[in-house]
């Protein structure tokens, strides 16, 4: 019998991430929830701008492609006029925290059903590794070539715990890739997040600790390794909001 | 005294033509309604609230779906994606609030998607003032986001040709699919007049919105609203397709009005409420003998050249008056292919200009001709 | 050290591991390997160490591809095609005689 393979919540494209990048995994993930859950014909995917500016030509629903971190401000839009499909934005840690992070915290803070998937890999990687607002204090990256310091670039942002803190939100948790354990734990949180959708019970985030092997400098197995070393310490996984425990 | 007659014509008049007085704004406001707009996502700004404030209520009224949104970044966003849900969707602001939205609009004519923008604008630049203005010509017609792309400008001159234009507006951007600005003033925002909400709009032949982002199982294949192009191969042949969209617009879409050109000495070229002034202007002119026509293009984009080879060669020159230092000025120029002398006469800051004022500059004419 | 003891105890457990109705899995892997990026995550996740990055083969797009030396150890834990960016491995499992 067959153990696993290829969703058919994927196309049949390559993608164009470099090797060993955890967008391809998480990708699948969300691929995986939406087939085993039914709705790949009724979901509606926002991509957003960097590296998986692409994903709405991998992942097998329709989409819409929007700028640079308006993608909670078009999903808004989409669920408002089709309450019935499910919307779900993907958006990396520089979209999503930086300039979107006003449309990410209204649309949480209105409780709009979508589901928003968060790849944090602490860098802006598809305009070659600058510094983003979850980068480590003196993680070293094109744009804080000595490392990230406190005094002229602050702390690195926790949308985690920043989420848990809005009412609207109706799921928030951060998990991690860096090994199979967690990446199954991954796909978990995200069936939670889209069954709490299909419930309507409100806003869900899942922020996903990731790597970028090629801006880090590392090799992919060496960058899963790193993430579970110097991330985890700063961006503590669990459930940050479960509006179904509170 | 009226007579019997008189007084039954004035009764019949009343009861026969439905007009109601109301506000620029909430005639905005219910013409969309009245146009069957799904969606409407805005934010305060001066001198427009009233349209979001008559919406909020209004479109909860019809069943249909109304955010005030975080910014008018947001709003616009929103827009894109109700937009590319199929719905027919609209956002309204003013000058500052709209130069938020250039990237919006941007995304939306290079996705192709319909919808539309009501821009009740103030004097800049900045934050400027809430005071009348007709400074974002530029804004309007020569957009402000990036790209090669066009956004219909219509401009009404009365509280019941915005509610026409609103209507229409809808129809033009579900047609082409395309961005289409409603370009008021503060003067129509704010002001009262005598409105017909009822009066039927041309309906055009639209096609259903098969290219809706709205889940596989509705449709064939997979829709993608998107403007990304990376591979200039393709890239360049969506803007030649975009620019074929354009010619047909200005083929067939172009509307202004010439008024009282028989005998004219100067043609006035004025939109909006200055056209309004301008009335009043040529009208004092016409009791000193001196005969003014006005053209009054209601397309801002597309621009009614055409209007400007039907002028008379007789005329002795054009006087451009605007709300602003000079910029549908320069479309006039180009309009006029060198034939007729220019003049110029505008106010700025929010200050209105006077019929005297407007007078005084055909008398002077030749000291305000422009190079 | 303890690293590589717990590692071996690991191993130990997955391939004595019976499944819930007490008989030994094997697996068997198959490949596209014109999505392969040769990115080696499968290789550092395989618990029974059968995989490497093959630098004699390589796809059109100019990656190495992914060797099986032993398919006989596989034991189907799929580990390999979970962790896989590009979904290059389909994983069957059969009863092991």
């Amino acid at each position: 019998m067959i153990r696993y393979e290829r969703t058919k919540g994927l196309t049949d494209l390559h993608t164009h991430y470099c090797p060993g990048c955890t967008h391809g995994i998480l990708h699948k993930l969300v691929a995986e929830v939406l087939e085993e859950l039914g709705v790949l014909g009724k979901t509606v995917g926002v991509a957003s701008v960097g590296c998986s500016v692409f994903s709405y030509d991998y992942i097998n629903t329709d989409f819409q492609q929007v700028a640079h971190g308006r993608a909670c401000a078009v999903a808004t839009g989409i669920k408002r006029v089709l309450p019935d499909r499910i919307v779900f934005t993907y958006q990396g840690d520089g979209d999503l925290a930086s300039i979107g992070i006003a449309e990410t915290i209204h649309a949480a803070n209105r409780g709009e059903n979508i589901t928003v998937i968060m790849a944090n890999n602490a860098t802006y990687g598809m305009t070659g590794g600058q510094m983003a607002p979850t980068t480590l204090i003196g993680q070293k990256t094109t744009t804080s070539q000595e490392g990230r310091n406190i005094k002229q670039h602050g702390r690195p942002m926790k949308i985690s715990e920043i989420f848990s803190q809005i009412e609207g939100a109706a799921y928030v948790e951060r998990t991690s890739m860096h090994n199979i354990a967690h990446i199954n734990k991954t796909k978990k949180a995200i069936k939670k997040a889209f069954t709490y959708q299909m419930e309507n019970k409100g806003f869900t985030l899942i922020e996903v600790v990731s790597t970028c092997p090629v801006n880090w400098g590392m090799k992919p197995r060496e960058a899963l390794d790193w993430s579970k070393e110097h991330m985890l310490p700063i961006f503590p996984l669990g459930v940050y909001k479960d509006v179904m425990k509170s | 005294m009226l007579s019997f007659a008189q007084i039954q014509l004035l009764r019949w008049r009343c009861l026969s033509v439905s007009k109601i007085l109301m506000k620029g704004n909430e005639a905005i406001a219910r013409a969309a309604v009245a146009a069957g707009c799904d969606a409407f996502f805005g934010y305060p700004i001066t001198p427009q609230n009233e349209i979001p404030e008559y919406l909020s209520k209004l479109m909860k009224e019809h069943g249909r779906i109304f955010v005030q949104a975080e910014s008018e970044v947001a709003a616009i966003n929103m827009v894109y994606g109700a937009a590319g849900s199929g719905a027919r969707v609209m956002t309204s602001s003013s000058s500052c609030g709209i130069a938020l939205k250039q990237e919006g609009i941007s995304y939306i004519a290079g996705s192709e998607l319909p919808c539309v923008i009501v821009s009740v604008m103030r004097a800049g630049p900045g934050l400027g003032g809430i005071q009348p203005s007709q400074a974002d010509y530029f804004q309007a017609t020569r957009g402000g986001g990036n790209g090669d792309y066009y956004v219909v400008v219509l401009a009404p001159e009365s509280i019941q040709e915005t509610v026409d234009l609103m209507k229409q507006a809808f129809e033009i951007a579900d047609l082409y699919r395309n961005p289409v600005m409603v370009l008021a003033d503060g003067l129509i925002g704010q002001m009262m007049e005598a409105v017909d909400l009822d009066k039927p709009v041309k309906k055009r032949h639209i096609e259903p919105k098969t290219y809706a982002a709205i889940g596989t199982d509705y449709h064939e294949g997979r829709n993608i609203i998107n403007s990304l192009g990376l591979d200039p191969v393709y890239l360049e042949q969506h803007n030649l397709a975009l620019e074929r969209k354009y010619k047909e617009i200005i083929k067939h879409e172009v509307q202004y009005e010439m008024y009282n050109m028989d005998h004219a000495e100067y043609i006035i070229v004025a939109y909006g409420t200055v056209a309004r002034i301008s009335r009043s202007a040529i009208d004092e002119l016409k009791e000193q003998n001196i005969h003014v026509g006005m053209i009054r293009p209601i397309t801002l984009w597309p621009y009614p050249k055409k209007a400007f080879d039907l002028i008379p060669k007789s005329v002795k020159g054009l006087l451009v008056v605007e709300m602003s230092l000079g910029q549908m000025l320069d479309d006039v120029q180009i309009a006029n292919k060198g034939r007729f002398k220019i003049a110029f006469y505008g106010r700025a800051g929010g200050m209105v200009p006077e019929p005297e004022e407007i007078v005084d500059a055909i008398l002077h004419f030749d000291e305000k001709v422009v190079d | 050290m303890l690293k590589n003891v717990l590692k071996r105890l690991t191993i130990f457990k997955i391939i004595t591991l019976k499944d819930r109705s007490g008989i030994l899995k094997k697996g068997k892997l198959t490949f596209d390997d014109e999505a392969c990026k040769g990115c080696e995550l499968c290789v550092s996740f395989c618990p029974v160490e059968i995989l490497s990055l093959d630098k004699d083969r390589i796809n059109s797009s100019g990656y190495h591809l992914i060797s099986v030396s032993d398919m006989d150890k596989c034991i189907g834990c799929a580990n390999c095609a979970i962790v896989c960016p590009d979904s290059v491995i389909k994983v069957e499992v059969f009863e092991r005689e």
